[in-house]
């Protein structure tokens, strides 16, 4: 647990606060006051991503406090998206979803800046990232949206929600496809290998793999089965957040080359 | 899928050369081929993947991968060697001293040669490129030896006293210069005289950081002593017994105090290289991590140097085979993926748009 005094650290806990106040508006029914809470708290998130890139000289992508922070900065837009374009429904777990990334960037990981080390000196290092945090956090909308699909009691909005979270796991799918395409290209510039079977990489294709599964279920059931469905998206989401933590965490069970993420 | 799935599971337990041991085994070589023809009778017996061109792209893709992935791999190559007698190595290491040529295609433990590069390979320069430090005083490091505990970096200022964690003994830094010139006199212990070189041009081949330390212990009292390293040298040591003598065999007599030089963090390391071909230089490139040479069907890539003095690299030199049909793959996967998901419903949405408004 670290409590960071710099301007970044109050910027992050001020979002936090607003956030948490959103969430309550939300439940309370006080939708506009929620939506102001949550649109400022996004505002200060951007300076706050602005005062890290000053900081480091480059953009915020170095290890797992920037990407936290990133994951905290597109909450909020790529949930603006969800909802008015792929039928997204319940704001608060998306407020709440931006509390848990703060959470983790405000006192959980390091904002100790580091310098580059050669491997992550390429035009690919901000790419590949940036990709993969923007999948990551509407996948993770997505699987908010499909845990309420596993709860709901009413049919009609459990296929509504069913039918959101597909069309975010759609949207989600091509940027995951991609980060992990661009790592292959990257991993042969720089280690001559576009596979290395290191841990992180194989959770991201065990990942992979899992949205796969759930579009080949999905395209013989149809929504007929929401729940499995759902639990499908679910349990992406939680082998994409293992992908990200764990293994970057727990280096001694998962010895490999990301280890630099941590 | 579902099995590849587990699979990549388990092998993220192992380890990566594990892992690589267990992908490229000859059961597991089998699996590859049975998806290979799988992905392939999927694209062929069904109507639905072949009439849209996002899903064609993907299933493609996926066939083109794993062709590439097969062909380039460790097993295919071993078979090529059983089977006609010549095959290229797949991958290996190169080492080349600095200023010579090498052709020789290494193990992974740079121990058996297991192949030859058809061209051969000179290193004329070797660098490493270093980030400016943010501070440039040296380190002061406590250690206990007996307690096995591992170093202990000191926090150092000038005048705040520290205290060496599991010991009684107590460390106040009094004075550092950043460049002192030490004389050593002849015929007693070696304690240099130090001179602050005030004005005159610094020597970096004999100045060196000097610290001046007072140490302290509960029962024994304190005393001063310099640490100061040899030039030339990236350390000094300095026994607490040997400043405030012996003490009762406590845990305080196993202290000693470093002064380590800082070493910023590497930001690149280049090697200079010139291919040969019959006699003839063809090319010449700077590899570095990032930038690897492409030449005669073989990439080589930085991957490592000598660390003590930097006289030779260590490249890593992988064969091409199979390589551009993966990346076809990649490519055909991704555009498939996006046309799929992003493109097809977003013209979709758009035709509809278009239908309501007329």
């Amino acid at each position: 647990m670290e409590l960071k005094s710099s301007a970044l650290g109050v910027l992050t806990y001020v979002t936090m606060v607003a956030w948490l106040a959103a969430v309550g508006a939300y439940l309370a029914r006080a939708r506009r006051v929620g939506s102001c809470l949550f649109a400022s708290g996004f505002v200060l998130m951007t300076v706050a991503f602005a005062v890290r890139w000053a900081q480091v000289g480059r953009p915020p992508t170095r290890n797992l406090f920037d990407v936290f922070l990133c994951l905290g900065v597109l909450v909020w837009p790529l949930w603006m998206f969800c909802e008015r374009a792929l039928g997204a429904k319940g704001p608060a777990t998306a407020a709440l979803v931006g509390l848990v990334a703060l959470f983790s960037a405000g006192f959980i990981f390091s904002a100790e800046p580091h310098q580059l080390p050669p491997a992550l000196r390429s035009w690919l290092f901000v790419p590949h990232v940036g990709t993969y945090v923007l999948a990551y956090v509407v996948l993770i909308l997505a699987s908010a949206q499909a845990l309420m699909v596993v709860f709901s009691r009413q049919q009609q909005h459990r296929v509504e929600r069913e039918l959101a979270t597909h069309r975010m796991v759609e949207f989600g799918f091509p940027l995951l496809t991609l980060g992990l395409i661009l790592g292959a290209v990257w991993g042969q510039r720089a280690w001559g290998d576009y596979w290395n079977w290191d841990p992180k990489e194989l959770w991201a294709l065990a990942t992979w793999l899992i949205y796969i599964g759930y579009f080949h279920f999905r395209a013989v059931s149809g929504a007929k089965r929401p729940r499995a469905n759902a639990a499908f998206a679910i349990v992406g989401a939680l082998t994409m957040i293992l992908s990200l933590l764990w293994v970057n965490l727990a280096g001694t069970i998962f010895p490999g080359l990301h280890v630099y993420a941590k | 899928m579902a099995l590849l799935a587990v699979l990549s599971v388990v092998g993220s337990f192992l380890g990566a050369e594990r892992a690589k041991a267990l992908f490229n085994s000859p059961p597991l070589a089998a699996f590859w081929l049975l998806l290979l023809l799988l992905t392939a009778s999927a694209i062929l017996m069904s109507g639905r993947i072949r009439r849209r061109p996002g899903s064609l792209a993907m299933h493609l893709g996926v066939v083109l991968v794993l062709v590439g992935g097969i062909w380039g791999s460790e097993t295919r190559h071993e078979l090529s060697r059983r089977l006609t007698g010549r095959a290229r190595a797949p991958a290996g290491l190169v080492v080349v001293p600095e200023g010579e040529r090498s052709r020789e295609i290494l193990d992974t433990t740079g121990e058996r040669v297991i192949g030859e590069l058809p061209f051969e390979l000179e290193l004329r320069d070797f660098r490493i490129e270093r980030y400016p430090l943010g501070d440039p005083r040296w380190h002061l490091v406590a250690e206990v030896l007996a307690a096995g505990d591992e170093p202990q970096l000191l926090e150092w200022e000038i005048g705040r006293e520290l205290q060496v964690r599991g010991t009684d003994v107590r460390v106040k830094v009094l004075q550092y210069l950043e460049a002192a010139r030490p004389v050593y006199r002849e015929g007693t212990r070696e304690t240099p005289l130090l001179t602050k070189p005030d004005g005159a041009v610094s020597d970096p081949e004999s100045d060196v950081p000097a610290i001046r330390l007072s140490l302290r212990r509960a029962e024994a009292g304190g005393a001063e002593a310099w640490l100061v390293p040899r030039p030339g040298r990236d350390l000094a040591v300095l026994w607490v017994r040997d400043v405030l003598g012996p003490g009762e065999g406590d845990s305080a007599d196993a202290v000693w105090f470093w002064l380590v030089r800082p070493l910023s963090p590497v930001k690149s390391y280049q090697s200079e290289v010139a291919v040969w071909t019959n006699g003839r230089e063809a090319v010449r490139q700077v590899i570095e991590v990032n930038r690897p040479l492409h030449y005669g069907g073989y990439y080589l890539y930085q991957q490592s140097f000598d660390p003590a003095e930097g006289r030779y690299t260590v490249l890593r030199v992988t064969s091409d085979s199979g390589l551009w049909w993966v990346f076809a793959g990649f490519g055909m996967l991704c555009a498939g993926a996006f046309w799929r998901f992003w493109g097809r419903p977003a013209i979709q949405f758009l035709s509809k748009g278009d239908a309501d408004g007329a």
